[in-house]
Order: structure tokens, then sequence, then C-alpha cells
């Protein structure tokens, strides 16, 4: 019966666990629960497990079900990890048959002393504590044998021949443990299960050994299994100690020992010598492996050459380098003429094309990075002013421009259109355009009135079409506009949708001239009735072709 | 009666916003100026509020309620605000001379809009009492306006009383060519001998 393993808990007030005298409690887990074996306990599966240096106390959230688990009799554990809906959980096997009464009493055969013994090991005789010497374990053996036969009665006491109370436990007298003479069936009928604990099916355990599991269903199961190796490996050692098969100055071997032993100008030049083997080893190890790493890297190269011809090709900027001291007066020429060579090549390509000071500067920083990669010098924006200035010393076809309304600075090409006259001619456009689409609005399905209501009026432009249609930011059309506006020529609507610039019509208000739509409509037709012929031809003769050839292989 | 027909320029968004360039705010009060002349000249309204609404018409049976709003485009969703209007009004009145406080010292009794000059109107109204054989007798305002079987021109029938008034006073007093005799304990006029 596996289940004696377990022992009734004493439990404090507050349902903590009354702990023995040297016994720390080394680890607490919330939310566990018990196996005997594979058989879940059914009646243990919503406690608290104290882990201690002696026992494994198990507080079931009804108290009076609390168990511990004596640390001494486990033989090793193992942690199996959770999956799916099953808990992680620690296995711990044990020794089934804790020799509760297996104490014997031997008198040393060379002193004489009556030596105790708690549990009798036959292959780890302790020696006599008075005068160290092992009794052999022939003597034992017999001892052991007699221990068992000479018992007369049952209630008398082995030692003093006290005859106690039948049931105590422990001689009034000496003190001395009680051999109980009840039957063995007997006492296991009372044994069998005190702790009523409940399995969920018959006990079973799969191999030989008797094993427990405890379920976390919280996790922190390995850290537990660590604890209970280290308490076990400490009490092998003590256990060792303790039978005397220790050397006096013997050393239990740790994984990392790196002490230097010995003294004096030999024990510093050691210790030296061990600081440069370990600095020798360090650095050995990392130019190891920084080699392994650029190994790495050159087939990580590789590798993304070979990609390479997947990915669209980049932009390449040409490449450029300012090799020259910064305070002459020649670093600035060169910058300004490589300004205005990125602005001619980039920035100002049409000539209606202008961009802010701001923009610029912001654009040209990200141009350097995309050109030459994180970690590039940046043009500071002292140097940056520095060299614009340079453009009309220099004679570049650049024009540096400030606006005396609101003091915002452009840059145009220097053979720029009159913009002034772009705007209107592009206002005017889209005025037109605007009613060549009403008028297409007859030919169009329009059931909700959606574009009959889109088309009531012309609504004029705001400032982001403009800024769009030249490719501006919106401060520059904003004084484009303003520059138009004082002239006369364009008009504003404000109204609660924004503001909306239009071609001055106060003087002579004239309607956009629809006689040319008509025209203009029926080439648009005419053209399409086109593309669709063609379409058509190309589709017929393709096909024709291939009918006449799939015809030649029929036989009639 | 078909209801009046805006120019197409009352369909221009950018006419009720006050244009910030001075040349063509200026345009732009001239064009509203004619909007509202053509307008009154339309409906026969000789006297507006100063905030554009209409106060008077010489039609009799036109419903003034129902009458378009001249300072506004349901079309197009716009109005102008009642700064820019009293800026039309007073170009109209100051600028162009089209128009005139009914009582300078208070202008919320309204403007008469001369869509037709004083001066014309005293042509008009002298015509008739000379070719009609009256001039030299006193005749009554009733008498200039709503006689209905005394040969009355259409243009005078119905016509403001305060437009009566400042064309009396204005142009055909000035001209020595009328006398007004007002009525006793009133500032009514009672007769108008026209000469």
């Amino acid at each position: 019966m596996g289940i004696k393993i377990w022992h009734k808990v004493n439990v404090n007030r507050s349902n903590r666990p009354i702990l023995r005298d040297n016994e720390e409690i080394l680890y607490v887990r919330d939310n566990v629960g018990l196996y005997q074996g594979k058989v879940k306990i059914t009646n243990r599966q919503f406690g608290r497990l104290y882990l201690t240096n002696v026992r494994i106390i198990y507080i079931d959230n009804i108290v009076e079900n609390s168990l511990f688990l004596e640390i001494s009799g486990i033989t090793r554990t193992e942690t199996i990890d959770g999956f799916l809906k099953r808990s992680p959980k620690v296995k711990i096997y044990f020794v089934e048959d804790l020799q509760q009464d297996s104490s014997l009493d031997w008198v040393c055969k060379i002193c004489s002393y009556n030596n105790h013994l708690p549990k009798v090991d036959m292959n780890s005789l302790p020696p006599c504590v008075s005068c160290g010497i092992p009794p052999t374990r022939k003597y034992i053996e017999t001892l052991m044998e007699t221990s068992e036969v000479s018992e007369g009665r049952d209630d008398q006491c082995s030692k003093c021949t006290f005859i106690n109370h039948p049931s105590l436990k422990y001689c009034e007298m000496c003190g001395s443990e009680l051999k109980s003479k009840l039957s063995k069936a007997l006492t296991d009928k009372i044994q069998e299960n005190p702790l009523k604990i409940e399995l969920e099916d018959e006990e079973a355990y799969s191999g030989d050994d008797k094993y427990i599991k405890i379920s976390f269903r919280m996790g922190g199961e390995t850290k537990f299994n660590n604890l209970l190796v280290e308490i076990l490996e400490t009490n092998k050692w003590d256990k060792l100690i303790q039978s005397g098969n220790v050397n006096k100055d013997s050393i239990k071997v740790e994984d990392k020992v790196d002490t230097v032993k010995g003294s004096g100008i030999y024990r510093l030049e050691l210790l030296s010598e061990q600081t440069r083997k370990n600095n020798e080893i360090t650095l050995s190890n990392s130019l190891e492996d920084v080699e392994q790493l650029m190994f790495k890297y050159q087939d990580l190269i590789k590798l993304s050459n070979s990609f390479n011809k997947l990915i669209k090709p980049i932009k390449t900027y040409p490449k450029i380098k300012f090799n020259i001291d910064k305070n002459s007066k020649v670093y600035y020429e060169e910058l300004s003429k490589f300004l205005s060579e990125y602005l001619t090549s980039y920035k100002l390509i049409k000539s209606s094309s202008m961009i802010t000071l701001q923009d610029l500067f912001a654009d040209f920083n990200k141009f350097l990075i995309l050109n030459q990669g994180i970690g590039i010098e940046l043009i500071s924006s002292n140097d940056f002013m520095k060299s614009i200035e340079y453009f009309d010393k220099l004679g570049l076809p650049i024009i540096y421009q400030t606006y005396e309304s609101t003091g915002l600075r452009i840059l145009k090409p220097k053979f720029n259109e009159n913009v002034s006259q772009l705007i209107l001619k592009f206002l005017k456009t889209c005025e037109i355009e605007f009613f060549y689409q009403k008028y297409k609005l007859i030919y169009q399905i329009d059931k909700d009135n959606y574009l009959k209501d889109n088309f009531k009026f012309f609504k004029g432009n705001t400032i982001s079409e403009i800024s769009e249609e030249f490719n501006w930011s919106n401060n520059i059309t904003i004084e484009e506009l303003d520059k138009l506006v004082n002239e006369g020529l364009v008009v504003i609507d404000n109204s609660i949708m924004g503001t909306f610039y239009f071609l001055n019509k106060f003087i002579d208000y004239e309607e956009i001239d629809t006689t040319g739509f008509e025209e203009r409509l029926q080439q648009e037709q005419v053209e399409r009735l086109q593309l669709e012929a063609q379409q058509l031809k190309i589709a017929t003769d393709k096909f024709g072709s291939k009918a006449l050839f799939d015809l030649k292989g029929i036989n009639f | 009666m078909e209801t009046f027909e805006f120019p197409k320029i009352h369909s221009f968004p950018p006419l009720y916003t006050k244009q910030p360039n001075a040349t063509v705010l200026q345009q732009q009060l001239d064009s509203w100026c004619s909007i509202i002349l053509s307008y009154c000249e339309y409906y026969k309204v000789s006297t507006i509020s100063t905030t554009g609404t209409i106060v008077y018409s010489q039609f009799e049976e036109l419903k003034i309620d129902t009458l378009p709003p001249i300072f506004e485009n349901k079309q197009i969703n716009r109005a102008v605000d009642d700064e820019f209007k009293s800026d039309i009004i007073k170009h109209l009145i100051h600028k162009l001379n089209k128009a005139e406080y009914i009582n300078t010292k208070i202008p919320d009794q309204g403007i008469l809009v001369y869509w037709k000059s004083l001066a014309d109107w005293a042509t008009i109204l002298y015509d008739f009492v000379e070719n009609s054989g009256q001039l030299g007798t006193v005749l009554t305002i009733y008498e200039l306006t709503k006689s209905e079987d005394s040969g009355l021109p259409e243009s005078l029938k119905n016509l403001d009383y305060n437009l009566l008034v400042k064309v009396l006073k204005n142009i055909l007093i000035k001209q020595g060519k009328a006398q007004i005799l007002m009525q006793e304990g009133t500032d009514q006029i009672g007769g108008v001998k026209i000469v």
C-alpha cells in the first residue's frame, strides 16, 4: 500500500503547517493536486504545497485533509511537462517499506558502549559513537535475529524489563521503544487508510517503483523540483558524513571549484596566473566568435545578393563625398554646387517646380542617408544656409526667393514659368472640365442623384488641389494665391466648407462656353468606338486564324 | 407673376465672400448693386430694409414673403453675412447714389431704391398732371397714386408715399414746379399743387 507514505500534518490556527525544529519553508506553491501513482487522489486536488528541508507538506483547502511526506523517504524525482490541458507535474519516487520498527540497539564489543541505530542499513553501518570502530555485519545480523525471538510479552520493555501498560508506545522507565506484538494483519487493518485518501481508481503504477505525482496547475514545477533535488543531495551528503564515510577535510565536488590554494607570493603568482588564463580563455573565445560571425556575415551577404534579383531595383543615387575642410570657402561652394545638382535632378524637374527651404533641408539630409547609409554626417542648418547663398555667386540655375508677406523662403529654377499664369490656367481648365463633366451627365445613370448634387455648381479649387497639381507644399500655394488675390485675378469663396479659389469674374461674368462640348463628346465617342472596333478586329483576326487552323485538321 | 431670374453671377460662390482685394471688392459691390436694382425694378420694389428684405412693392397683389431673398442662393448654399450686406447697401447709397435712407436719423426705417432716378419720376409725374390738364389744381396723394379712372399711368400706380415725398421735395419743389399743403396737426401731406 503506497498510500502509507502520507502522514497527517499538524496545522496551526492560520492554517499553516506547524514546523519541526530546524525545519524551514523553502518554497510555497498554490493550486496543486496530488496523484498516487497513475491515479488521482480525488479529495486532495485543491491545496497549497509547502516544501521544507524535511518534508513536503500539502495543505488542502479543507484543512483536515492536509498531508505531509517525509523527504527522507524519497529516492528520486523527475518533472513531467504540461501538455495542452495537462498540468505540469513532479514525479516523486519513494521507498515503500519505511522500516519504522527497525531500530536496533547494539553494544560495542570494544568499548561496550550501548549504541542506538534508528534504522538498520546493512550496507552502511555506522561506527561506534564512543570509540569509532564499526560493528561487524554478522554481529548486527545476529542481534536482529535474537531481538525478534527473545520477546516474552509485548508490553514488557526489552531493555529494562519493566512491564508497561499495553497501550504505551515507549517504556515508562527507560524511554526506549516498545515493540507491539499485534498481528501484522491487524495493524494493517487499523492503519489501512487513516487519512481517508480517496483514489479515483485502483491504485496503479507504471513500472515497478512506487511514486506519487504532484500536479502544479499554476506552474512552478521546475523550481520545486530543483529545490527538492538539492535537498536530496544535501541529505545524501549529510548521511555520508554521519555514517563516517567522509574524510575529515574532504569537500563535496562542486561544479565551479576555482579557488587557489597556497599562500604568500606563490599564491599571488597563482592568482595572477589564473586571471591571465581566464582572460586568455575569454579573449580567444570571443575572437573565435567574431571569426565565426564574420563567416556567417559573408554567408549572409551571399544569400542577400542571391535575393537581389527578386527585389525591384532601388533607385541608385550618385555617390558623393565631401572630403574637404569644413572651414574653407571651397566646402560651401562644393556643397552649393551639389545642392544645385540635387535640386535640378530630383526636386525641381518641372519648370513650375518650387520647394521651400525647410523641405529641401529635410529632403536633402534624407537623401544623404539614403545615399550613404546611416551614420553619415548630415548637413547642419548653418552650412546649408551658407551654401544656399552661394547659388547666386556661382551662377547656378537656382533662384533663392523670399516672399515678403510671410518671409517664406523658397527655391525655384532660374527659368521658372510665370507661376501666376499657370495657376490661372489650371483654374480655368478645372472649370471647363467641370462643366464638361456636367454636360456629360445626361448620358450617365444617376438614380440617387449623387452626380446631380455634386455637379450642381462649380465649387472652385482648394489650396490642396492646386498644391497637388503643381507638387508644391501648401505654403507656396498660399503665397502664390495671395499674390493673385492681391492682383485681383483670383477671388475667394469663404464658406463653412472651406476656402475655395475662383477666377475673377466680377467684371463681366460669363458662363463656360458649352458649344464645343457636343463636338468634344462626339469626338470622344468616336474614339471609343474606334478603339472597340480595333480590339474587335484584333480578336476576330486572332480567332479567325485559329479557327482556320483548326479546320485544317478536320476530315469531312 | 414669374419669379425674378437672377443674373448668372448670383450663382458664383465668391460673390458671397467679401473680397480682400480693394479693386475686386468695388467690382463685387457693383455687381451686388446691379442685382439689387434689377431685382427691385422687376418687382417694382421701392423700399427695402437695411438687411435686404423687401418692404414695399407697387404690385398690390404681390406676396412679399414669397419673393426669393436677394442676399441668399439656396442652390449653392451661400448667403451674404450682415456685415457685408450693410457694406453693399452703403455702396448703393453713397457711391452709386441709387438709394437713400427714408430718414437719415433712423436708418432702420429702410431705404428707398432708385432703380428709376428721382428726376425721371418727377418727369413722369409732371407729364401726367400736365397731360390730364390739372396743372394748378390741388391734388390729393390718393389722386396721384391710387385713382382708378383718371388716366393715371401704370408706373405711378401705388407709388410709395415716401418716394412721392422725395420726388416732390427733392425735385419739383426745388424746380419751383410744386407746392405742398400739409394736413393740419400732422406731418402728412394733404395736397399737392403742381404748376
